[in-house]
């Protein structure tokens, strides 16, 4: 083992992040099946290409690191193999997108890669309508996949004798304990994702052969849709997006599973094991309810004030449909992008662009502030003007309830106040970046909030044609709302101390 | 008599009653960013059927893509008996022109942007474009895919070892 500190933490860090790399190029098999049945023999030979060039990648790292793999690392050594394994895991999932030849640049490809794992679902696809069964199946198993976490997935794969796995697993934005030890927790997300999985694919398949599609491709599309929806991704295998399917029976399934996505998994894992009064005294149930209501009557007061829809169906079907794919960062959409700028006027676009910031619970597929965060900071504002009407020598404890009854205390408001204050800097660079690049305020401002928050609605900024500086902030806001700042802050703090010392 | 032939003019010219025009042709582009303007006017539209047809109760939808979106058009089944191809990975649909009410946010359809088709005519026959097997990928995915067993077989003798 060598002598140097710092040189021997590279080392198991690099072994951490050899079995990320492994997990994916190993998940590239089920693109390259999908392609053979479709008899996409192209598609196959690219996805077996890339999956053995991944796992070679991740092979040479477990071999450099596999010695010192008992090493214990520290809180910020597990964030960053968590924020590194997103990076090099972007480069290499961009390559089958790459060979393919439905994007213009690898930058592109890069940027859908950082959409999908980030479960944002903004995209830079060319011709969407002719893309093959492989990419699509690729495109929406990596928003699948990024929903639930990579890392979380690589975690399910190891032994509970790592001492070093809930770093990561706290790297990767997700700091809920389902069981006592992270590496349990992890196979209980991945079993509750594949129940849904199992469900969702039936019962968005019925709804979408429902709608008119033939039973063979609308397995298909019923299963990413579902994969989609579940992830809070956005992702959708027609360029029109959820509109392909002019079917209320496709909105309104696909709208109960990405709200079920948005949910804590600690709060799934609570009622599927009996608590199921949970749901109605969750702080987050309830805040998430309360932002909704309130936004989604603003909204609509701004969409009848401009008569954007004939009747209360359509209101239901546009409104209140785009409003929960919003607050929840789904970003599926039944509108054209250019419809938000033209037709929904201030008011509406005010309401959606603080719903995607607000977005859903902590530990689950959905991203933003957090429904968790928002409900500690009014409770504690609640609190500290309960303070001031109260004598001096009494002192007034406040709880929260998720999951048990949590004592509030100044350190979790804290945390929550910086997470939420690191979300709304990020926005405001978006919004001046987006500017900078030629947009109006309210353009810039929407697709911003819209990255920042990992949504995926988009109001026709996002185009291949955008700027390349636009594109590579873009994919960074991606990365930073997803992993939740510290852990990519940590890798940044990580690369320029090293850099300095050689 | 001339003065009579003037006012008529005048009338016609500024009368709210309008003979009909000619529909005019429009992209999807100008009916996203034109749709207040356009809404409720026939208009012609063309483009590519792509994905399938989605067949509901003697009408049926299809989505026909001009290359910068794909439009909602909603027709009767008959007419869209005559769309035998559709668009997708190696196959390029009939390219269809349709003449029909464009709807900014159609009260009959949940507020979808659409047009309800009067006529459909196939200007173009879709075809199959299969792909040309690429010896290229395929050789290099064997190689790859070789030094991936041999990559792996290496790593697990030397972590059997430890």
């Amino acid at each position: 083992m060598p002598e140097n500190k710092q040189i021997s933490r590279f080392y198991p860090i690099c072994y951490y992040i050899g079995l990320i790399i492994l997990v994916l190029g190993c998940l590239m098999i089920i693109p390259a099946v999908t392609a053979v049945f479709s008899s996409e023999f192209n598609i196959f030979s690219i996805f077996l290409a890339c999956a053995s060039l991944t796992v070679m990648i991740g092979l040479g790292m477990i071999m450099i690191g596999c010695h010192y793999r008992q090493i214990k690392l520290n809180f910020g050594e597990g964030t960053i193999v968590a924020s590194a394994s997103w990076l090099l895991g972007m480069l290499l999932c961009a390559l089958p997108y790459y060979f393919s030849g439905n994007y213009g640049s690898y930058l592109d490809c890069c940027f859908d890669v950082m959409s999908g794992l980030t479960t944002t679902g903004v995209v830079l696809i060319k011709d969407l309508d002719h893309v093959s069964n492989g990419i699509n199946m690729w495109r929406h198993l990596l928003t699948f996949l990024g929903g639930q976490g990579m890392v979380v997935l690589a975690l399910t794969f190891l032994s509970r004798r790592y001492a070093n796995v809930y770093m990561m697993y706290v790297g990767e934005g997700k700091d809920e304990k389902l069981s006592p030890n992270a590496v349990t927790t992890s196979k209980s997300i991945w079993k509750i994702s594949l129940l849904y999985l199992a469900i969702g694919t039936v019962v968005m398949t019925v709804f979408v052969v429902h709608a008119g599609m033939p039973i063979g491709e609308g397995f298909l599309h019923g299963m990413w849709i579902f994969m989609s929806a579940w992830s809070t991704g956005g992702f959708a295998p027609m360029s029109q997006n959820i509109l392909y399917y002019h079917n209320l029976g496709v909105e309104v399934g696909s709208m109960i599973f990405f709200i079920l996505g948005s949910l804590n998994f600690a709060l799934h894992y609570a009622v599927l094991h009996g608590q199921r009064k949970e749901i109605w005294k969750n702080i987050e149930v309830v805040t998430f309810s309360i932002t909704l209501s309130v936004l989604t009557l603003i909204a609509v007061s701004g969409l009848m004030q401009n008569n954007v829809y004939p009747n209360v169906m359509a209101m239901f079907r546009k409104g209140f449909y785009l409003m929960v794919s919003g607050h929840t960062t789904t970003g599926f959409m039944n509108i054209y992008a250019k419809q938000f700028f033209y037709e929904w006027g201030d008011i509406a676009l005010f309401a959606l662009i603080l719903a995607m910031l607000f977005g859903g619970s902590a530990c689950s597929t959905a991203g933003g502030f957090k429904a968790l965060r928002i409900g500690i900071v009014c409770r504690a504002v609640k609190a500290e003007i309960g303070k001031m009407l109260i004598p001096d020598s009494r002192v007034k404890t406040s709880r929260i309830h998720h999951i048990k009854d949590i004592i509030l205390s100044d350190a979790m408001v804290k945390s929550a106040c910086l997470i939420i204050a690191l979300y709304l800097l990020t926005f405001a660079v978006g919004t001046l970046a987006g500017m900078y690049a030629g947009y109006p305020y309210m353009m810039a401002a929407f697709e911003s909030a819209s990255v920042t928050g990992n949504v995926g609605l988009s109001i026709g900024i996002t185009s291949p044609a955008m700027p390349a500086f636009l594109k590579i902030l873009y994919i960074v806001i991606m990365w930073l709302g997803r992993l939740e700042f510290m852990s990519v802050l940590t890798l940044i703090a990580y690369v320029f101390r090293k850099v300095r010392r050689a | 008599m001339k003065k009579q032939i003037i006012l008529l003019a005048a009338v016609l010219l500024f009368s709210p009653i309008r003979v009909n025009a000619e529909p005019a042709a429009v992209t999807s582009e100008d009916l996203i960013d034109h749709a207040k303007e356009l809404d409720g006017q026939t208009v012609i539209y063309s483009g590519e059927a792509v994905g399938s047809i989605l067949h509901r109760d003697g009408y049926a939808w299809i989505n026909l893509n001009d290359g910068s979106n794909a439009i909602g058009i909603f027709i009767s089944e008959d007419m869209a008996g005559s769309i035998q191809n559709l668009g997708g990975y190696g196959r390029v649909g009939d390219q269809v022109e349709v003449t029909g009410t464009f709807h900014r946010a159609c009260a009959e359809h949940g507020g979808d942007m659409d047009i309800h088709a009067d006529s459909v005519r196939i200007v173009k026959k879709g075809f199959a474009d299969p792909e040309q097997l690429n010896t290229d990928y395929l050789i290099w995915a064997v190689i790859l895919a070789l030094g991936a067993a041999g990559a792996a077989f290496i790593v697990h003798r030397k972590t059997s070892m430890m």
